[in-house]
């Protein structure tokens, strides 16, 4: 197995480059929204971090597919809870 | 008992070393998936609260320091490329670049622990730990002290992951500096390095929620 310095040093500075881009995001005059632009920011680097510091990419799908699991269980929970919250009234 | 047909296989119980391999590395990922679900809950939990006290949240998250969380991830990141290094050369039986890049991604955990520790100082001395000592003026005191309760748990939960972490790279380190034979079974040294990745990836998310709520 070679160890691929490169692509790890690109990796890294993509990651710099999106936690630049995040903070920038933060300072937009957005009122309370703005963490709605900057999660999908946090979902990039997350996304980076999982393919190559913890080598998804380059591993058998089996993994890929097991690394995936508890990420899509969080999405139901939090669409779910989400829709239930914005669609309903709550009592005060 | 008469011994198993195979024990005496360099891998057994596994077929072959790749076998034994994908068997580590998949039971982390189950690992891994349980422990987002655990952190999952309170982010949850910080959203519906976030949701229903838009306000609040904006005013507490006024007193966070942006610049400190935005150092802190700039050490945690340069510390996961250090650990998926060290990793690689574990693999490859590499020691002295193993140890070298333990040391140093153990620094920078290190290092974001103290900076942690500085911020959690500052809250006590602002009055904003949750509790009989909170003080805030605002729109929702109340509120925004969910805020810091987030905070804490989700933040303090976070360092002892670090914690944790901090341990496993100074056993495995201390080991292979021991005893080179310690590199002979590498899964044990990715098992690792998926670990602290996963911590880096809690961290992206426990960023922009707590830090970039409202930055001056």
């Amino acid at each position: 197995m070679k160890i691929n310095l490169s692509r790890y040093l690109r990796v890294l500075l993509s990651l710099f480059v999106l936690l630049a881009l995040t903070t920038a995001l933060a300072f937009l005059p957005l009122g309370a929204w703005n963490w709605l632009v900057e999660l999908p920011v946090a979902f990039a680097m997350a996304g980076l971090i999982l393919l190559f510091f913890m080598k998804v990419w380059s591993s058998e799908p089996l993994l890929g597919l097991t690394s995936a699991v508890g990420f899509t269980w969080l999405c139901l929970l939090i669409l779910l809870v989400s829709l239930d919250y914005i669609s309903r009234a709550w009592p005060e | 008992m008469p011994a198993e047909a195979g024990a005496e296989l360099p891998n057994f119980p596994f077929k072959d070393a790749g076998h034994q391999r994908e068997s580590a590395l998949f039971g982390m990922w189950i690992f891994l998936a349980t422990e987002v679900l655990f952190f999952g809950g309170m982010f949850m939990a910080y959203i519906v609260y976030r949701y229903l006290h838009g306000q609040a949240f904006q005013e507490a998250g006024a007193h966070q320091e942006w610049y400190l969380g935005f150092l802190n991830t700039a050490v945690l990141l340069t510390s996961g490329f250090t650990m998926a290094l060290a990793v690689d050369f574990a693999r490859q039986g590499q020691r002295n670049w193993l140890l070298v890049l333990f040391g140093v991604t153990w620094l920078l955990g290190a290092a974001f622990l103290g900076i942690e520790g500085y911020e959690y100082y500052d809250k006590f001395v602002q009055h904003l730990v949750p509790g009989t000592g909170f003080r805030f003026t605002g729109s929702d005191p109340s509120a925004s002290e969910m805020f810091f309760v987030l905070y804490f748990t989700m933040t303090g939960l976070h360092m002892f992951h670090m914690f944790v972490g901090l341990m496993l790279i100074l056993l495995f380190g201390g080991w292979s500096w021991v005893s080179p034979s310690f590199l002979l079974k590498p899964n044990r040294f990715e098992v690792l390095g998926l670990y602290w990745a996963f911590v880096d990836i809690v961290w992206v998310f426990l960023y922009p929620l707590f830090y970039l709520v409202h930055p001056r």
